[in-house]
Parts: C-alpha cells; sequence; structure tokens
C-alpha cells in the first residue's frame, strides 16, 4: 500500500509519464533492435581488419582506435607528413626505412587511399631499396665518421636494400587486398619483385593476380610469359605465348603478331637457350676448377651440352628430304626413332621442347598462308629459324655462342669486342658479363682481401684458418666472381689466389682493377 | 508546440549572442582555408586532401561547439535562476527541455552551414587549378557527409540535454565526450565482445548471433567460460547496443575515395542516409525522452 501510494504520489501513474514511459520503450527498443542488426551484420570491409597482414601490427591498431573515426583525416595528414619528410631525407637510406611505417600507418588507416600505395612503393621499394642508395653509405668500420649512419659492407647494404623492398611488396599485398579495383597495385609488385628482388618468379602471381583487375590494359598479360621465362619456366612461357600469338592470329592483329612472333624469337627460344648453355658452363667450371672451357665447343665435347637446337631443324630438314615433303615430322619421337636426331626418346633433353613449339609454328605459317589476307606478314616474320640465320654470325664465335642475345645488338656488339672469353653465369639474374670488367672486380676482391690478411697477421701474428675469419661474424668472405666458387686459400702462407683469371695471382697494379666506378655496378 | 518554438527560439538568440561561438567558427574557417595552403604540399590527391581538412574540420568543430554549448544549456539557467520564472509560467517542462534542444541544434546547424559555405566555395574556386574530373560528384558526396555529420550532431546534442539535466557542466562534458568516444568505437566494443565468445570452443558461431545467445553460451558449464567472461561480455556487448553507433553517420570515406574505389566497396563501408536516419531519429527521441523525464523529476531547490 504505502509503496502504490508512493508511485502515484511520484507521479508514476499520470498520463504524460505513462505516455512517456511507451514512447521511450518504442523509440529506445527501436533504435536497439536496428543498433542490433547493423551489428549483426557489421560492415565486413572495416578497413582495420586487413591490418594483420603487414608487419607492426599491433601500433597500427592502436592508431586505428586512437583516430575516434577520424582515420581519413589521419592518414591525409600522415600522408602529407610522409611527401615533406621524404623532400627532407631525399635519398638517405636510414631516413627512408622509418617512412615505410608511416606508409603502413597511412593505409592502415584508410585502405583504399589508393595514391599511398603508389607513392609508398616508390619511397619504400624504389628509393628504400636501391642499391644505389645504399651502397654509397658503405665505409669500412675504421673509416667511418662520427655522426654518420653507414653500413659495413656491400652485402650489407644489398640486405637492406632487400628488406625495404620486401616492405614495399607487404605495402602492395595491403594494397591488392584492399583495392581489388586497381591493377597497379598488383602490377607496382611485379615491378619491385623484378627490377628490387631480382626475382621474377616472385612476380608471376602478381601479375597473375593484377590481370583479373577490371582496370587492368591488356599489355599486362604479356608480361608473364616474360616472367615465366625469366624465372625459367621456359616451356610455360613459349605456350603462353604461342596462345598469344594464336590469339593474334584469330584476331588478326598484324602488330601483335609482330611482337609475339619477336617475343617467341628472343625471350622464349634465346633465352631458353642461354639457360640452358649458362647450366652447362657453371656445372663445367665447378667439375672442372675453371671459370670457363676454352671454347663453348669443348661444352659439347664434353657432354656438357648433349644437343645443339641448330641441329633440330636442320634434322627436320633432313627428315623432309628423306620423305620427299615440305610437311614437318608428325612429332619428335618420329625424328628421334628415325635416327634423324640423336637422343634418348625416353628422356630427352630439355631444349628439344623447342621441337614441339618449332612445329606447331610452322602449322601457323600454313595456316596463315592458306587462311590470312594480311600482306604486311612476311615469311621471315613468322619464321622461327631467323636466328639461326648465318648471316650477322660472328667469325669465330664459338658454337651455341650465337644464341645469347641473339637480338641484342648491343651485345653482339660486345661479342665482337671482347670475343670468345666473354660469357660468365651470374648466379643472381643469369646475366651475360663481360671478361673485361670480371677481370677488374675480381682484382679489387683480392687487393681487399690481400689487405685484410695482412692486418691479420700483424695484430695475430698468425694466418686465420678460413678467409671467413676475416670478416665480422654473419659475413662471409667473397667469392670469385660469375663462377661463385670460393678463392684458394692457403692457411700455411696466407696466400690467395683465384682460378679465374691466373694473371692475378702475382702482384695487382692500379691498372689491372680499372677506373672507380659506383659501388652497385660492380655487382 | 507554439511554447516549444518561442523557447526554441530563444535559445537560439541566446546562442548566437555567445562570443565564444564566433571564435571557434573563425578558427573552423581558417582551417578549412587551409586546404589552399596545404593543398601545394601534396605531389597526388590534391582534391582527396583539401576535402579531408574540410569535412573533418565542420565535423569536428560542429562537434566541440555542441559539446560547449549543449552542457551549459540547463546549468545556465539554473545559474541565473531564470528556471525559476520559466517553470512558474504555463509551460511543461519537457516543452522547455524540447525548445532548448531545438534552440541549439538550429544554431549548431547554422554554424554548420557556414562552415559548409566556405568549404565548398573554397572546393570549388580550388577547382579551377586541381581541374578535377569528378568535380560534381565530389559535392554530392561531401554534402552527404555534411548532411550525415548533422544527424550526429543531433544525437550528441540530445547526450548533452541528458547529462546537463541532472549534473554540472564538466560532469555533462566528460560524460559527453565518453559517449562520442563510445560511439566512434562502437563496432570495435562490438568485435571485442564477439572474440570473447569466440575464444571459447564452438563459439566461433554463436559470437554473431547476438546478445543473449551469447550469454546462454556463456553460462553453459561445458564451455567453460568464468564468471568474468560473462561480465565482460555483458558489459560489452551492452554498451555496443546501447551507446550510439558514430560510424552510421561517417560518410567522410565515401566523400573522399569515391572516385577511386568501386562503388560497391563503397557501399560496404557507408550506410545509405535513410538507414541512417531510420536509427538516428528514434534514438535520439529515446534519449531526449530520458532527459525530459529526469527533468521533469528534478527539484530546483
Amino acid at each position: 500500500m504505502i509503496c502504490s501510494s508512493a508511485i502515484r504520489r511520484r507521479g508514476f501513474l499520470s498520463r504524460n509519464f505513462l505516455v512517456g514511459l511507451v514512447l521511450f520503450i518504442l523509440c529506445a527498443g527501436f533504435a536497439i533492435h536496428r543498433q542490433a542488426l547493423y551489428l549483426a551484420n557489421m560492415r565486413p570491409y572495416r578497413p582495420y581488419l586487413t591490418i594483420n597482414l603487414i608487419p607492426g601490427t599491433r601500433s597500427n591498431q592502436v592508431i586505428k582506435a586512437a583516430a575516434l573515426g577520424y582515420d581519413d583525416f589521419l592518414s591525409v595528414f600522415l600522408w602529407l607528413r610522409s611527401i615533406q619528410d621524404f623532400g627532407g631525407q631525399f635519398r638517405d637510406p636510414f631516413a627512408l626505412e622509418s617512412q615505410a611505417n608511416a606508409f603502413w600507418s597511412i593505409t592502415a588507416l584508410q585502405p583504399l587511399f589508393t595514391e599511398a600505395y603508389d607513392f609508398g612503393g616508390l619511397v619504400i621499394g624504389d628509393e628504400g631499396g636501391s642499391l644505389n642508395i645504399w651502397g654509397s653509405r658503405v665505409r669500412p668500420v675504421e673509416e667511418q665518421e662520427q655522426g654518420w649512419q653507414f653500413v659495413n659492407s656491400m652485402e650489407e647494404a644489398r640486405q637492406r636494400a632487400d628488406a625495404m623492398n620486401e616492405q614495399a611488396l607487404a605495402l602492395f599485398e595491403h594494397g591488392i587486398e584492399s583495392d581489388p579495383d586497381h591493377f597497379r597495385h598488383a602490377y607496382n609488385a611485379v615491378y619491385t619483385s623484378v627490377s628490387g628482388l631480382h626475382d621474377p618468379r616472385r612476380a608471376v602471381p602478381y601479375a597473375e593476380v593484377a590481370t583479373l583487375r577490371p582496370d587492368c590494359p591488356d599489355w599486362v598479360a604479356g608480361t608473364i610469359p616474360y616472367l615465366q621465362g625469366r624465372s625459367g619456366e621456359h616451356r610455360i612461357a613459349m605456350a603462353l605465348w604461342f596462345a598469344r600469338l594464336r590469339e593474334a592470329i584469330s584476331a588478326r592483329s598484324d602488330l601483335q603478331i609482330g611482337i609475339n612472333m619477336r617475343k617467341i624469337a628472343e625471350d622464349g627460344v634465346n633465352a631458353w637457350n642461354c639457360q640452358t648453355l649458362t647450366a652447362a658452363l657453371s656445372l663445367w667450371s665447378g667439375m672442372h676448377g675453371r671459370a670457363l672451357p676454352d671454347s663453348l665447343d669443348q661444352l659439347v665435347t664434353d657432354g656438357f651440352l648433349t644437343f645443339d637446337p641448330e641441329d633440330v631443324l636442320a634434322s627436320i630438314e633432313l627428315w623432309r628430304a628423306a620423305h620427299s615433303t615440305t610437311d614437318p615430322p608428325p612429332d619428335l619421337q618420329t625424328l628421334v626413332v628415325e635416327g634423324f636426331f640423336p637422343a634418348d626418346p625416353e628422356n630427352p633433353p630439355e631444349p628439344l621442347a623447342f621441337f614441339d613449339y618449332i612445329r606447331f609454328l610452322d602449322d601457323v605459317r600454313r595456316l596463315q598462308e592458306t587462311t590470312s589476307q594480311f600482306e604486311t606478314i612476311r615469311e621471315a616474320d613468322l619464321n622461327l629459324e631467323m636466328y639461326l640465320t648465318v648471316q650477322g654470325r660472328i667469325p669465330d664465335c664459338p658454337l651455341n655462342a650465337w644464341y645469347i642475345h641473339s637480338g641484342d645488338a648491343q651485345m653482339l656488339e660486345r661479342m665482337q669486342r671482347i670475343g670468345p672469353f666473354s660469357y660468365m653465369v651470374d648466379h643472381r639474374d643469369s646475366r651475360v658479363w663481360d671478361t673485361n670488367r670480371l677481370f677488374e672486380d675480381t682484382a679489387r676482391d683480392l687487393v681487399s682481401l690481400r689487405r685484410r690478411l695482412s692486418n691479420y697477421h700483424g695484430s695475430h701474428d698468425q694466418w686465420p684458418e678460413t678467409l671467413d675469419e676475416l670478416f665480422p661474424e654473419g659475413e662471409s668472405a667473397p667469392v670469385e666472381r660469375g663462377t661463385g666458387l670460393p678463392f684458394i686459400y692457403d692457411p700455411a702462407d696466407g696466400t690467395v689466389h683465384c682460378r679465374t683469371f691466373p694473371a692475378l695471382n702475382g702482384e695487382i697494379n692500379e691498372t689491372m682493377m680499372g677506373p672507380p666506378r659506383p659501388v652497385d655496378e660492380g655487382g | 508546440m507554439d511554447k516549444v518554438f518561442a523557447i526554441a527560439q530563444n535559445t537560439f538568440k541566446e546562442a548566437i549572442r555567445n562570443r565564444v561561438m564566433y571564435v571557434i567558427l573563425v578558427f573552423a574557417i581558417l582551417f578549412i582555408l587551409t586546404g589552399v595552403v596545404v593543398k601545394d604540399l601534396t605531389i597526388a590527391a590534391h582534391g582527396l586532401v583539401i576535402r579531408a581538412i574540410g569535412l573533418w574540420a565542420i565535423n569536428v568543430f560542429g562537434l566541440i561547439l555542441a559539446l560547449l554549448l549543449g552542457i551549459g544549456l540547463v546549468y545556465t539557467e539554473l545559474d541565473k535562476k531564470t528556471i525559476y520564472t520559466i517553470v512558474s509560467k504555463p509551460i511543461d517542462r519537457w516543452q522547455f527541455l524540447l525548445g532548448k534542444y531545438l534552440g541549439l541544434l538550429l544554431t549548431l546547424y547554422l554554424i554548420v552551414v557556414v562552415m559548409s559555405a566556405v568549404f565548398l566555395v573554397e572546393i570549388h574556386l580550388l577547382n579551377r587549378q586541381i581541374q578535377d574530373p569528378h568535380f560534381g560528384l565530389a559535392m554530392l558526396m561531401s554534402l552527404k557527409a555534411i548532411f550525415l555529420g548533422c544527424v550526429e550532431l543531433a544525437v550528441v546534442v540530445a547526450f548533452a540535454l541528458l547529462f546537463s539535466s541532472f549534473s554540472s557542466p564538466v560532469l555533462s562534458g566528460f560524460m559527453t565526450l565518453m559517449v562520442i568516444v563510445a560511439g566512434r568505437l562502437n563496432e570495435d566494443i562490438e568485435r571485442f565482445a564477439q572474440k570473447i565468445i569466440a575464444g571459447f570452443e564452438g563459439g566461433g558461431e554463436v559470437a554473431k548471433q547476438g546478445f543473449l545467445a551469447g550469454m546462454a553460451f556463456l553460462r553453459d558449464p561445458a564451455t567453460g567460460a568464468t564468471i568474468f567472461d560473462q561480465i565482460k561480455f555483458l558489459f560489452a556487448k551492452g554498451t555496443a547496443l546501447v551507446f550510439p553507433n558514430f560510424e552510421l553517420f561517417n560518410a567522410r570515406t565515401l566523400a573522399l575515395h569515391f572516385d577511386t574505389v568501386d562503388v560497391n566497396i563503397l557501399k560496404m563501408i557507408t550506410v545509405s542516409t535513410s538507414d541512417a536516419l531510420i536509427y538516428a531519429v528514434p534514438y535520439t527521441a529515446s534519449v531526449l525522452l530520458l532527459a525530459m523525464f529526469l527533468f521533469g523529476r528534478r527539484n530546483f531547490r
């Protein structure tokens, strides 16, 4: 009774109160119901969910929470700050390292900030991942000035540059995930993988992702076979190029046919041959303890190259002549079984795969002759054999040397200039090196090693057991350029020799080391 | 309603005499105009930078004013003892409070209109240099962001009024600020609640099922959840449900990135204006009803 009278006295039963209460329950109930609906279907694209993809996640989550919904403004603020910082600290690699954090934060705050991925990739990858910039900070410990930041060796510079490129890739991956409309994040990742990390194999999936984006131009798909070829997947590369060639023929695209033909010849056949040849050279040098054979013929003589691609075409011609036909043989097996080509039918060497492509191309040519109305297509354009013609072949050039970059005029000139001793294997990116440069770099390495040995002997009164002892922990002694073999070191008397250039085993003078050059060019 | 409008009109007149408001307005306009200079500091996304600064300034300064003016709305009347003359007249307390609310909202919207006009003129003039091909759409999207910001202001002012109806200005300001913070982190708090459930075996599915299902799951001894887990969930989920979700009124990302990002993605991160209104109107009404109830019970002696 007391309770009910108190309720009445306080007006809880008044009309106004009851109306208000009902209204409140309705409004609050509806609002909370709507709220529950929103939360149940909470937007999956809440940006910071993707932060877990990138390093340093915890700090980004804190920034995200601290932004209190002003993510866009904060990301723009950091963006402006990064631009100014980049301008102010231009080409300082240590400052660029810290810039990586800024771009993670910007894109964590607002993953749709597409410009931040582009510019971040430029800052972190192109600039921060440049060996040229890091190389400019290489100083031996004893020469490092106070107040400046340096790296101790070229190897450390390379590691730091690679680390920056890795960070740029992480940024691009964040962009790929957050912004599925644009191909450029994936394509930037391709660029960084190839030019920064020298890892075309890694670039392939990025290129494939780029082609799936709605704004991807057609030419991006054309880079995939190129990347496959650079990765050593020549069979896949050739298949892709031929598929594109077929499309070009179907579409009757004069331009695309020309482009794909050239790609097949230069980046397909030649690159494959180049790889085969360099692999054989590497194997040969490893087994003989010398960098190079006297000539490339020796590779064939010693059995390192069991097959010369030129022989396939010659065999085809022989087969055609024997069968009085202009048609190619139906398949490789026929050629081998009938004795026109010396190979194990069960286990043909890799370059024999060319044969099927060549035959296919032969069919394409016939197809062209019978169905196409293209007047601009010349026989030579569709003939892969053009790279085997005698015309332009370098006199006295060793067997197969022609297959290395036969489409590269600059390389041809170089080959003519420096003669047969001109091919070395660079294990990192399969480049072809010139001997003069290699000689000079090796001379520099040897001088440096001998100086370190002398210092070591001066302080320890004995020679080190291995050359690695001359270097700080985590670093190893340089190896012979090109072959990758270790220098010959005798711990009994502290002498160090190289296999490749016997002339360097004596006194090395300034002339032998060549002119000074930017640090990164030495590779 | 005449009484309500009379009080609203009076509140508006009173508010526009407040010099602090003009100082803040000048700051806001100066901040918006920094876009003229700042655009030269960026190497790309010029339009985006200008819009980001302008929209941020309009929203933040609007909220600051809502906070400053809202928390003193009732207290000033009490402090000056003018409340006694008002309550002695034939006017209900709820009418007084609603009038105050509408008057303040009108003032704030007028300020937002001024700031928006400066902002739109600025981006219009700067577009002569930038030559943004999507300029027209940028204006429209910016207007949408500003409108949803106004809806957010309505909710914030309601809370300021609620707290000022029973507490001192400092406490009201602090509590309103906390509501803003909780509202901005609403979805994060919800995720925290979901994470508590998902941390237990079989909780992955239940995490998305709502408050009652979550509590039932945690109370099941088989899950091994402690009382602290239940309290944490209760607190987090309750906060997420009861406090306003201010992210629903955030269309700034849409206004900034509409030209580079697919419209479907933007739809995923931006609630439609009608949905935002359907949520905001009853929510604000319930907060105001609560304020009216508390104010109605208040003893002015």
